[in-house]
């Protein structure tokens, strides 16, 4: 019994076999190439042959780079934002769409039509609206006697235009998790809430929300990944100027290695702290949620 | 009757053999005429007007040597990022690429990635070498202006000012008579009060435009004066790396971008060139400064102009301390890694060759022969030849590279963008100049 219990756990390990080797080839080994890597003063610029050990002399320089601090705060600013708008945005057309009996699929699909767009394109799209000069949007605000905005040259407004772009880019995602979940409740708790008297906001937050915050957590989770994470949109709508305003850290990383001064050592240092910043952001996000869940 | 036939017979054995030995003759000599026929090179291209020229002319090359071109063309966003990586790679994705005298050009040599021409360019007489205007030739000379040629130019654009003839005209201001800097300065308040209700900006300059620092030298050099300074570190650098953002010179060429920046159409700190050609193009700005002679060809094409015919070229107005500009150039350069070489710079000598150059020159309005200039003046106009035979008088080669050069640069935008937003000029040049020293230690090339 025991011969044979022993050869059926053996006969699984060896169907994980292939996944395990492809997760050493394509996940592992980069990873772990990366962090020796970050170890090294590597500037092709100097000779892609000349790598110097520095060990921890490439984190340690991050920490005096002012720099990579601007970009970090600029990517969390740019991350929080467009994530409670996202979702309260979000959360709203969900309900909508939930209530809506005729012509909901329309309305479905003109929300998630964005989604289908890769983010390059959609930048670009946004590029040209917000050309200050001939883009539509200042256009519009022109013809009902607005003064035009420098949405790509203010560095006070230009965060706040990527943010414009991101919910409109984006914000079908949580709408459409959000939808799922209100979908998967059964229909007579609301019923039951309905004919006991609850008012709208009862039913929604002591009967919807209790259940939606399972999905809520996982699409603020993703979503926040996906934020802090962000590049083509900078890069595209603002090539994070003017003077680093819009500067997000993974263009700043790009920036140092392959996309500028190829001081690729520290680049995947850069990158590696990022990861780490990443983790605990999100973390912290799902930590917030769980609290109100404890209450 | 058998002698006949037999007659017929080796007659017919002769004709036979005698054309089998004419069309073996015929091949050899094809072969001789087309030795790399057969062979495909692969070509990168940045979006540019001399491509767009280029490629519908690809077929007569292969036609004429067998040789199969295969381009990929990508915009210049990305275009560097893709040559760099493709060149650090084994087998680089291409054979021939476009190259100018910038960063990626000095690290393809620094690490062997791009491959000496110095063997080639005499190959054929025909081709004449030295009919490329030397000083455009070398920028592709590695590590320095005496060094071995690693690509070959095709266009080339000299930093130039272009202003409208009409609004100039309106106003009753005759261009000739700006003479200095200041005259301009004063003209530029004129078109302000005059049209500036009217959505036309006195001036357009590029902004926050990772290839700005480039055109910014001129500027500088502008104010320079005769001094002497080191070629590949230009004004801002010594010998001893010391840097020199708080010289007079500097700090007026910045002050002077940053004046021209604040000027400019709502947005214009986020103008790359392609906004400033199109602004200027769409009759948005009465001038546009320090900027690419070739942008001419499409200021002067009514298809893509609003203001074609209506556009004067000056050389930059005189300082303090004279005038001067710079200039810059494409050029196709061979990776070192590629395996057919030979048939890439076959394709580099027809694309470089006094025929195509003079073919391309419309398009690309900055050909790099002499022989190409003297065929083309008439069509180019006077004024707009006058102006860029005047700037290359005054004119030094533009190139600025050395290990933490990309970075330097980008630092410069941050300066040039803060002073245009009203930061104090010597606070900010200050913090350049700091900000330039710490590069140049980490890059290990000034002691500490």
């Amino acid at each position: 019994m025991s011969h044979t219990v022993n050869k059926r756990k053996l006969l699984g390990y060896m169907y994980m076999i292939p996944s395990l080797v492809i997760l050493i080839v394509f996940v592992i080994y980069p990873v772990l190439y990366g962090f020796v890597t970050s170890m090294y003063d590597w500037d092709w610029v100097a000779g892609i042959d000349k790598k110097l050990f520095v060990g921890l002399g490439n984190y340690l320089a991050i920490f005096k780079d002012g720099l990579f601090w601007n970009a970090l705060k600029n990517t969390i600013l740019f991350a929080v934002l467009s994530l409670l708008v996202e979702f309260v945005l979000g959360l709203c057309c969900a309900m909508l769409l939930y209530k809506i009996r005729k012509g909901g699929v329309i309305f479905r699909t003109i929300l998630i039509f964005p989604l289908t767009i890769s983010d390059m394109v959609a930048a670009i799209m946004w590029r040209m609206m917000l050309d200050p000069s001939s883009g539509v949007v200042n256009q519009l605000l022109r013809s009902i006697g607005l003064k035009p905005v420098d949405w790509l040259g203010n560095s006070h407004i230009v965060i706040f235009t990527l943010v414009l772009v991101e919910i409109w880019w984006m914000t079908g995602n949580i709408t459409l998790i959000m939808l799922a979940g209100l979908q998967s409740m059964p229909i007579e708790q609301l019923e039951c809430g309905q004919i006991d008297g609850a008012n709208g906001w009862q039913r929604f937050r002591y009967l919807q929300w209790p259940h939606l915050r399972s999905f809520a957590e996982s699409a603020l989770s993703l979503r926040m990944i996906d934020l802090l994470r962000v590049f083509a949109i900078a890069w595209a709508v603002t090539q994070g100027g003017p003077n680093r305003a819009s500067e997000v850290s993974q263009q700043y990383i790009y920036t140092n290695g392959l996309g500028g001064y190829l001081d690729i050592g520290y680049s995947i240092a850069m990158a590696i702290l990022f990861s780490v910043f990443v983790v605990i952001i999100v973390a912290v996000v799902k930590r917030i949620i769980r609290i109100g869940a404890d209450e | 009757m058998k002698t006949s036939k037999k007659l017929i017979a080796l007659l017919l054995s002769a004709i036979m053999i005698m054309t089998c030995f004419a069309v073996m003759n015929a091949g050899a000599a094809e072969e001789a005429d087309k030795p790399y026929a057969g062979q495909t090179v692969r070509v990168l291209l940045n979006s540019h007007p001399w491509q767009e020229a280029i490629e519908p002319m690809v077929s007569e090359f292969e036609e004429a040597t067998g040789i199969k071109v295969e381009i990929t063309t990508l915009g210049e966003d990305i275009y560097w990022d893709r040559v760099n990586l493709g060149l650090s790679s084994a087998e680089p994705p291409f054979d021939v690429f476009m190259l100018s005298p910038n960063m990626t050009g000095y690290n393809g040599y620094v690490n062997g990635w791009i491959a000496n021409l110095d063997d080639y360019v005499y190959q054929s007489e025909e081709y004449d070498f030295d009919d490329i205007y030397p000083y455009i030739v070398d920028g592709f000379r590695f590590p320095d202006a005496d060094g071995s040629i690693y690509g070959i130019p095709l266009t080339m654009e000299t930093y130039i000012v272009f202003y409208r003839k009409d609004l100039f005209e309106e106003q009753g201001i005759d261009p000739a008579s700006l003479e200095t800097m200041d005259d301009w300065w004063t003209a530029l308040d004129q078109i302000q009060e005059a049209y500036g209700d009217q959505g036309i900006a006195p001036a357009v300059i590029r902004g926050q435009d990772e290839t700005m620092p480039d055109e910014l030298l001129a500027a500088v050099y502008n104010n320079w004066g005769d001094r002497p300074y080191l070629a590949q570190r230009m004004f801002y650098f010594d010998e001893n790396w010391d840097t020199h953002f708080t010289d007079d010179a500097v700090k007026e060429g910045f002050r002077t971008w940053a004046k021209l920046l604040s000027m400019g159409p709502i947005g214009a700190t986020s103008f790359t060139w392609y906004e400033c050609v199109n602004q200027f193009a769409a009759g948005n700005a009465a001038t546009y400064w320090f900027d690419a002679s070739l942008f001419a060809g499409t200021f002067e094409d009514p298809d893509q102009s609003l203001v074609a015919g209506k556009v004067g070229y000056t050389a930059p107005p005189k300082t303090a301390t004279g005038n001067g500009t710079t200039h810059w150039a494409w050029g196709l350069g061979i990776s070192e890694a590629s395996p057919v070489k030979d048939a890439a710079w076959q394709f580099i000598q027809w694309g470089t060759s006094k025929d195509i150059n003079e073919r391309t020159a419309t398009a690309t309005y900055g050909p790099v022969r002499a022989s190409t200039w003297e065929a083309k003046s008439a069509e180019f106009g006077e004024e707009y030849c006058a102006a860029v035979d005047e700037a290359l008088n005054i004119s030094a080669p533009g190139y600025m590279y050395f290990n933490g050069a990309a970075e330097v640069t980008d630092k410069i935008i941050d300066a040039v963008v803060r002073i245009s937003q009203g930061e104090d000029l010597e606070e900010v040049m200050a913090w350049m100049d700091g900000e330039a020293q710490a590069v140049v230690e980490k890059e290990g090339l000034k002691a500490e």
